[in-house]
Order: C-alpha cells, then structure tokens, then sequence
C-alpha cells in the first residue's frame, strides 16, 4: 500500500500508487481550508484500507505524476537528532536514555518542489535523509506510545545552510547558549527545507535494524549507507512524547541515516537532488538559488533608544566602546 | 478592532469586540450573505485566526470591512454576547509557526552583564501543541520518570509583545516592515527551567550538552504559552513601543516593563525573518520580555491554595492562568 497526494487538474487528489500509476480516489469537497480536512482523513487508517479495495477509478501514470508533500500542510516537523548520538557514543558504555529534538515550522515540499537558498548565503549547505513517520491518532503528551500509533513511514530530507548562521553572527556572539540555539534554528528555517514523500508506506514495510539509503546532489556528491537504527519509531515517540503532544498527520523524523552530504561551495544554478530509503522509494528536488535577490550581508538596526542607553552607560562607565556585533 | 476566538452558548467563535460585546463574526457574514446573495464574502471564517488569513486569504482590511458592514446593518441573525459571558479562547489554536525571540530586552543582560548587543535577533520556535488562551491552566510537569527536578531552576513566565504579520513575503525592506504587520497580541513565554537541567545527560557538563543545542529548550516545550486574550490591529496600536506588561505572580507583582527597551525594532525584526524564510499571513513573532522575566523568583506552588500567572497591558489586554502542579504525579 503506497498512499500518494499529486496535483491533477489544478486540485489536490489522493491515490494508491499501483502498477506504474497513481489510482486516484474520488476528488474532496473543495474548501479553503481544505488541508485539515484532508490530513486527518489521511491518517484514519480504516478508511484508507476500504478505500484500497474499491474498483480503479481514474489513474494518473507516474510519470506524469505530480507529487506533493503526502501529508498537506503539516502543522507539526520534528526532527530528531541521530548521528549525534552514534559518534557521542562510539566506544562507550552509556547508553542514551533519550533523544534531542527539534521541532521544526511548515517547510515540507514534496518532489518537484524547491528548497531556495539566499544566493548570497548558500556558502556550507548541508543535506541528510531519514525515515520520517507520520503520527495515526492523538497522542496526548506523556502517554505511552504502541505502533498502532503510527500511521506509516515516507522519506524526509533536511536542508540546512550552516553558511547562514555565519553570514548573519557577528564576530563574537554575545552569549554562547543564545547563539548557539539561535543558530541551530536559523539553519532549518529555509523555505522548502524538509522535503518529504514521495508516498506513504506502511510501518512493516522497512526493516529498522538495516536500512539502505542514498542521498544524491547533482554533480555535487553522493552518499551511501547501510544503516542501524539506535532506536524503533515506538521507542522515539516515546522518548519525545513527555514533550508534545501529537495529533494525526505530525510527521517525526527519526534521525539521520547518511552521513551529511557537504555542499561547500555556493551553488550557482538550480541543482537536482535524490533521497532513496530502500523499501519506501526515491523522492526527488530540487536546490534552487534563483528566488532571492539579496546580495548584501545582513546588518543589524538597533532602536535609537538602545544606542542612547549604551552611550549613556558609557559615558557613566568610562568604557570603551563594546562590540556591537558587525 | 480586536480580533479574538471565543467560546458562548456551547460554540468556538471568531469575533471582535465592540462596546462591551463580544459579535460573532461569521454569524454576521452569513447573515449578510443570506440578506443579500451579493455579498462579497463568501468565505466562511473556520479555526484559528491564522487559518482565515492563510487559508482563508482573509485580510485585515476585508475583516474589518466585514465588521464595519456587520455593525452598519445589523443583520437579523446578528449574533452577540455580553463580554462578561463568554470565555476568551487561543486565537491561534494548532499554530506551527510561532516564531520566539530571544533576550531584545537590555534589561536583563546587555547593560548589566555582558554589554554588547547581539549582532542579530536571536530565536527560537514555540511549539503549537503547549499553547493556551488567555484564562486556561498551565501546567506544570509530569515530568518523565527519572527526572530529577528538586532544588533546579523554578519554572518562569515572561509577557512578550507578539508581532502578527498580516501580509506576507519574503526580502521586507525595513521601511516597509510595519506595512506588513497586522496586529499585536501578548505571548506568555513560559519555561521550566528545571526540566531542562534535568534533562542534562550524566557524565556530561552544561556547556558540552549546549553544544548539542537541544536541552535549554527542553524546558521551553515542557510548559504552556498562552496566547491572547485577543489581537489588537495595528491601527488601534500605532506605537507598539508604548507597551506596558506587568506580570504577577500568584498575587505578587514580580515584573513591570515596556516595549521601549526592546533592542530590536518591530521593523527590524520582520526584515530580518524575511530575510531567513517566506513570511506568511498569520505568522507570529514574538519580541521577547520588555522586562525581567522572574527567573529568580521561587515560589513553591504546592504552598499556595490557588497559584496564578496574571499579565496586564493597558494596550492588549489581561490574561489570567491557573496554575496546576503536577510535578509530583507519577
């Protein structure tokens, strides 16, 4: 069962992805606010597999196909850190007892959409794949998590651009913990960051314990791996449930599967990228640093009332000038 | 105007005030729309305030010729309440982009210990699942087994003057800034500082988990925000920077600030997110404390009978919420 959403006839559609085209169901009642709607019937299960089992209606081929972010508008993107761990704990005896995480804003695309990067700042881009499961039901927080709970598991990339962080620091951050957490964020906001999809399968479609993935940039680099999971989408959403609550169509990422793949020259031109998870499929996009126009480095303006406080406690102080960033 | 969600006679509502009432203003565009099948507003308002000016594509101005049409023709199924009978709701319930500024308040720390400004807004992002309205309880712990927060840091609350953009883009030069804003709200930052150092992972000191960025704001998703009690238009504020915020603590007024001292402008703030990402309609940025942020205050709330967090803004309203401590639950 692969469960796909594609633009078709300037509508979104749902469908079963089978035998070389999308199987689309019968099209939603079209309302501006239409993605709830649809998310939350995505993710109620039973009516999915009833819906499999009807007789094929309209069909879209593949590769005319389409696709969007297969879950519409998610509200909530976590990502959770793995990596991290493994080289933390290479060669020790501890054993994590949980799992940072990072919620994330509605970045998600789907292929053929676009992750944009400033131009001016795409200077260190860095790009990763994981398995991302998609929340089932309402989680309430702190409860305990069973895998019926999860709805089904599609491939999420994360984009950051480290060289943003640079661009906008000043040469001595002004508390380390600020701008450290400050900087981890401004690094994952980019529009277009978590592509995700290309479909939905279902939990026992991968073997957790061995996981092959691909990660591709068109004429940049290519990384593969045969990956271990730390841990099961059960055990992450346990250790994060104390945190968040989840409600149907939350998508979590589980962690980096490749390593980093390193972008350290800026990109001049629109660039393909691939994401494989064997057992889900290959989702596709595209890097693109045609959108923005900026060319400056960003400087900051502070309110004339705050450069009248520093000159007076300056004055008072007989200090010299502080840094004042750039 | 004062764009606000509420709750009366059993239903969720999308109002504003006006002189004393609350006026339900999707009742009032259905009734327009049913008096005159030519009415412009065919879109029903449905969820969060975010939702009708990103999905919806409500605008300021079409939801204030709204309310100006609603109260010029008092239509049959006008539909009001008095303000004292209904209950304030989050108006942006489910919101996943609520963007968090960080320490724009000299008072804190610029002047005092560290002296040099920050080279740009410093943020992170509040999670949609810990917001609240304006008068519902917050809630303290259950923290997960094992956690250890005897004798940490206590939880604390900051009012912070909230930014909501009205209309999006991405490249906002400064001088444009405010034209894309289209009101302000108060957000109570709350964080538990003490999950965040239980949190802490053994055999590891502060400053290396730091390096990993993700403890400090354990403490930040494990405690309610409320949001409220209702957005005021940019028109009605004109200067943000006239702010007062007084938050009291059970009782016992522990900050007092105004928006003046952000180090940061409302202006400098939207250029600078519009630089990172594509601003959207509804998006909240939140301006950080205008004050202290009661950091070092400790109160025991399993002494006091009935503990509360009570902000008051002459500019954008009060909020009251209960405080339920379930720190001890298993």
């Amino acid at each position: 069962m692969k469960l796909a959403l594609i633009h078709h006839g300037g509508t979104l559609r749902a469908g079963f992805v089978k035998d070389g085209a999308v199987q689309l169901l019968p099209a939603e009642e079209r309302t501006p606010y239409s993605p709830s709607p649809i998310r939350r019937q995505l993710c109620e299960k039973a009516t999915w597999q009833s819906l499999e089992h009807q007789p094929p209606g309209e069909s879209v081929p593949l590769a005319q196909a389409r696709f969007t972010a297969p879950v519409p508008d998610p509200s909530f993107l976590a990502e959770v850190d793995r990596l991290t761990y493994l080289a933390e704990y290479a060669g020790s005896p501890h054993v994590p007892e949980y799992r940072p995480v990072r919620p994330l804003p509605d970045t998600a695309i789907g292929s053929h959409g676009g992750t944009f990067l400033p131009p001016s700042l795409a200077r260190l881009l860095h790009v990763d794949v994981q398995i991302a499961c998609v929340v089932g039901r309402e989680i309430p927080r702190g409860t305990v998590v069973s895998m019926a709970d999860i709805f089904g598991l599609t491939i999420m990339a994360s984009c950051r651009e480290f060289g943003l962080a640079q661009a906008v620091e000043g040469p001595l951050p002004f508390i380390t913990r600020d701008a450290g957490i400050a900087r981890m964020w401004l690094c994952r906001y980019l529009d277009g960051s978590h592509p995700l999809g290309p479909w939905i399968v279902p939990v026992d479609s991968i073997d957790f314990n061995a996981v092959n993935a691909m990660l591709e940039v068109e004429e940049v680099g290519l990384k593969e791996s045969l990956a271990v999971h730390a841990f099961n989408p059960v055990h992450t959403l346990s250790q994060v449930s104390p945190l968040f609550a989840f409600q149907p169509g939350d998508v979590i990422g589980l962690g980096a599967l490749t390593e980093e793949l390193v972008i350290r020259e800026p990109l001049s031109k629109t660039v393909g990228a691939r994401a494989a998870i064997d057992g889900i499929g290959v989702l596709s996009w595209r890097i693109d640093t045609s959108r923005w126009d900026s060319t400056s480095t960003y400087r900051p303006q502070y309110r004339d009332s705050v450069d009248r406080a520093l000159q007076f406690h300056r004055s008072r102080k007989g200090s010299p000038p502080a840094q004042t960033g750039k | 105007m004062k764009l606000l969600r509420f709750e009366a006679d059993g239903a969720k509502r999308i109002g504003f005030l006006h002189r004393g009432r609350a006026i339900d203003l999707e009742a009032g565009r259905r009734a327009l729309a049913e008096e005159n099948p030519a009415c412009p507003w065919d879109v029903p308002l449905q969820g969060g305030i975010h939702d009708i000016m990103r999905r919806g594509g409500w605008t300021l101005d079409n939801l204030r010729a709204l309310a100006d049409a609603v109260l010029e023709s008092e239509p049959s199924g006008l539909v009001d309440f008095d303000v004292n009978d209904i209950r304030f709701l989050n108006p942006v319930p489910g919101h996943s982009r609520i963007f968090t500024c960080r320490g724009l308040n000299p008072n804190t720390l610029w002047t005092q210990h560290v002296f040099a400004l920050p080279a740009y807004p410093t943020f992170d992002l509040a999670t949609r699942t810990g917001l609240i309205g304006p008068h519902d309880p917050t809630v303290l712990g259950p923290y997960p087994p094992g956690y250890e927060y005897e004798n940490q840091a206590p939880p604390s609350w900051c009012p912070e003057l909230t930014v909501v953009i009205g209309k999006g883009g991405h490249e906002i030069p400064r001088d444009q800034a405010l034209a894309h804003v289209a009101g302000y709200t108060i957000f109570i930052d709350g964080a538990d500082l003490g999950t965040s150092l239980a949190a802490h992972r053994p055999g590891y000191s502060p400053e290396e988990c730091l390096r990993f960025g993700t403890e400090p704001t354990y403490g930040r998703w494990c405690l309610n925000h409320a949001i409220g009690p209702w957005i005021t238009t940019a028109d009605e504020l004109p200067d943000p920077y006239s702010v007062e915020f007084t938050l009291i603590d059970s009782g016992l007024v522990i900050d007092h600030g105004y928006a003046t001292s952000l180090i940061f402008g409302v202006d400098e703030v939207v250029h600078f997110f519009s630089r990172l990402l594509t601003l959207e309609p509804g998006d909240l940025i939140t301006m950080s404390s205008p004050g202290f942020d009661g950091l070092f205050f400790r109160p025991d709330y399993r002494d006091q009978p009935d503990p509360y967090i009570r902000v008051h803004s002459p500019q954008l309203g009060n909020t009251l919420n209960p405080i339920v401590d379930r720190r001890h639950a298993s």
